[in-house]
């Protein structure tokens, strides 16, 4: 036999390394866990540097190494993020920390939910009151509308599962910056994507870091998936988006993932000037 | 030949439980050449029966005569073969001078007409036709060796125990699949056969539909790429394997086959695989309990070709006390469970139909139209109407029939095992249940 790895759980020594080969404990690789705590040490820095310098523009970098190139912990070819850092390797982003405060509550459901359009909760270009969740960068005159699609829900084996969100109103996302994450929040690992579909209304069956959309070089944005459990679909499409494909986006496109999610990009054509909009 | 594994689960468990199911999708990919099944040698052996009764009708023995002949001359040259005439012995109607020959010109055109001029008269020993197959097959270990068997009747010549004796000795040598023609033969007797020795029952309703079973047999026995595929499994001590199930493209319970590897591990065989195949599983593991926020591995398992292991997939037990998450049920695993029970209710209610014990059979049957209709296996429906009044589909309301065709009673029986994958979308939307919905904790690596 080759290495043994020493099982904390039942005291025997595996011949597995992710979990005991005698008990089932999951085990913790002693390198892992050096770079963990590393990290741990290295956390009061929000953004750490090797992260900044990160490709933020063109295709995803498929890094072409075997180790994460932040904490050198080894990966897979196809894994999208680093298990023990959280480096998320297509967009070169950290799962820092936030300040503090976490992400403000969901705004409270429109009481009744009749059929009156609630105001959206739209930071329309402004920067939202509360300071966490700011984009920093202008929008770009692309909207993602987060809504819900009934025809692809009906269609889904969660049907029975899961309940449909009725009503749901849609979300106006304002595309900005770089890159907008699309999964749902963990406050354990620190991971809050930019379309965030676990609040206000929870999709189960969406994975925590499950797409991303990525501004292209023309100004107009991609989907790619990052490997996500369930799948993500463009339109009428009969098969699922390849893991880790860019595939471009025009007005009007539909974005199915998860148990019911359907995310709509909007073009609003022309580029806006900044005109003073009347408030909702 | 790859091999691919992923695993549906709800990994999530209240505090104290220890039952972990999960399924598991295993799907083998050709990266050459498709479904051509290109490399492996293969060796066919086709069973006629030829007892007396083929004879009554005659149609019975000429199609046997016909299809079987026919079959021989589509053979691609260097296959394998054999022809076995089946009454209380196994007699090898070609090659004339014992084992197997390879396929060419002189050998299909000699192995045709030896088909042709099978003739009928005697009993029916079908342990014997085994031995006889296992005899030829026995000295091919690197081919994929599949045999065919055909049979009209009874067992009448031997005890179960003699037939037992003939399928222990094959198994292992060779998969068999096992086709009734006409309505004289008995289901469970031939599904005992075929799961024996890791193929599938089927029924020949008319002898003019042999020619078309012979040829599919064959497609599919040509497409095999790689023999010997094994489910290996490994779960943790003290930990309890209550069932290896496999659930697609049939429910198959393969517990029983276990063959120990050490203490913690389990191979299964699979038999050949083709490359183009997927097939799903249902395990269900007891796993000692664990504190609140523990993770366990429940299974580890792998696909074995030979001493390699070519995928793996892992089934995870995590204890929760968050009611939202350990309450929730896999849909995989909640679809196959019911497919598992349809075939079951199927069964049982043709027995109790058979038995005169009518309530039951209203009951069982009524209850394989409700599981059939809510999980779209509309193959399996369409069976059930001729054997029962559909009502109310959503209830399970139905009245058995009085008058059943016996051939439509059969054909019920032996498909009762076909299983649908999970409910696909409807045409206008865009069908992503193909893929399976798992409720997650942290999705994306998987």
């Amino acid at each position: 036999m080759s290495a043994t790895y020493p099982c904390e759980t039942c005291g025997s020594d595996s011949a597995t390394s992710d979990y005991c080969d005698v008990c089932g404990a999951a085990m913790i690789d002693p390198a892992a866990a050096a770079a963990a705590a590393a990290l741990a040490a290295a956390d009061a820095t929000p953004v750490p540097p090797s992260a900044g310098s990160a490709p933020s523009t063109g295709a995803p970098a498929a890094a072409p190494t075997d180790t994460c190139y932040f904490c050198g912990a080894p990966r897979a070819a196809n894994d999208v993020f680093c298990e023990v850092c959280g480096l998320d390797f297509v967009s070169g982003q950290m799962p820092f920390k936030p300040d503090p405060t976490p992400v403000p509550p969901p705004p409270p459901p429109p009481p009744g939910g009749g059929s009156a359009p609630a105001p959206a909760p739209a930071p329309a270009g402004a920067p939202a009151a509360a300071g966490t969740t700011v984009m920093p960068v202008a929008p770009s005159g692309w909207t993602a509308v987060v809504g819900a699609d009934r025809a692809f829900f009906d269609g889904n084996v969660t049907a029975g599962v899961v309940t449909f969100p009725d009503p749901l109103t849609p979300r106006d996302i304002p595309l900005a910056g770089d890159e907008v994450s699309v999964g749902r929040r963990s406050e354990s690992k620190g991971y809050f994507p930019d379309i965030d579909l676990s609040s206000p209304v929870d999709d189960p069956a969406v994975s925590r870091r499950h797409a991303v959309l990525q501004r292209q070089a023309d100004g107009s944005w991609a989907v790619i998936d990052l490997g996500s459990t369930n799948g993500t679909w463009l339109n009428a499409e009969d098969d699922p988006l390849a893991h880790g494909v860019v595939r471009a986006l025009h007005d009007g496109d539909r974005i199915l993932l998860g148990a019911f999610t359907c995310i709509t990009i909007r073009h609003d054509a022309p580029p806006p000037a900044p005109a003073p909009t009347p408030t909702p | 030949m790859s091999f691919s594994a992923s695993v549906y689960q709800n990994e999530f468990l209240p505090d104290g439980a220890t039952e972990v199911n999960a399924v598991v999708t295993v799907t083998g990919e050709d990266a050459e050449a498709g479904p051509s099944g290109a490399g492996a040698e293969k060796a066919v052996v086709l069973i006629v029966d030829t007892s007396g009764s083929m004879e009554v009708p005659g149609t019975k023995i000429r199609a046997a005569r016909r299809a079987a002949a026919t079959a021989i001359r589509l053979l691609p040259d260097g296959t394998l073969f054999a022809l076995v005439a089946g009454t209380e012995h196994g007699r090898l109607a070609y090659p004339p001078d014992g084992g197997l020959v390879a396929a060419d010109g002189h050998t299909r055109s000699e192995g045709a007409q030896a088909a042709e001029h099978l003739r009928a008269g005697g009993g029916t020993a079908m342990s014997t036709w085994l031995d006889r197959t296992t005899e030829l097959l026995t000295p091919h270990p690197e081919a994929i060796r599949l045999a065919y068997l055909l049979t009209d009747g009874l067992n009448q010549g031997e005890t179960r125990d003699d037939l037992d004796g003939g399928i222990a000795r094959a198994d292992g040598v060779f998969q068999c699949d096992t086709r009734g023609v006409g309505a004289d033969w008995d289901v469970a007797e031939l599904r005992h056969i075929a799961s024996g020795l890791l193929g599938e029952v089927d029924i020949i309703k008319q002898p003019d539909e042999m020619d078309d079973d012979f040829q599919a047999f064959l497609e599919r026995a040509l497409g095999k790429s790689v023999a010997d595929v094994r489910l290996r499994m490994w779960t943790p001590k003290g930990s309890t394997v209550r069932f290896v199930r496999q659930v697609a493209p049939t429910v198959e319970d393969i517990s029983a086959k276990a063959v120990p590897v050490n203490a913690l591990t389990n191979d299964y065989p699979t038999g050949a695989w083709s490359g183009d195949e997927s097939r799903d599983y249902h395990v269900c593991v007891d796993v000692l309990p664990a504190g609140v926020g523990d993770e366990r591995l429940a299974a580890r398992i792998s696909l074995m070709v030979g001493d390699d292991a070519v995928s793996q997939g892992l089934v995870r037990a995590v204890w929760t006390d968050d009611e939202a998450l350990s309450t929730r049920i896999n849909a995989q695993v909640a679809h196959y469970t019911g497919q598992a029970e349809l075939a079951q209710a199927i069964q049982e209610g043709l027995q109790a139909r058979k038995d005169g014990d009518i309530d039951t059979a209203t009951v069982k049957l009524g209850r394989a139209v409700q599981l059939a209709t809510q999980s779209g296996n509309e193959g399996t429906v369409k069976l059930l109407r001729k054997v029962v009044e559909v009502e109310d589909a959503d209830t399970g309301t139905v009245r058995v029939r009085r008058e059943v065709d016996a051939l439509d009673e059969m054909e019920l029986d032996t498909r009762s095992t076909r299983t649908v994958r999970v409910k696909k979308g409807d045409p206008p939307a865009p069908s992503p249940a193909a893929q399976a919905k798992n409720p997650q904790e942290e999705g994306s690596k998987s």
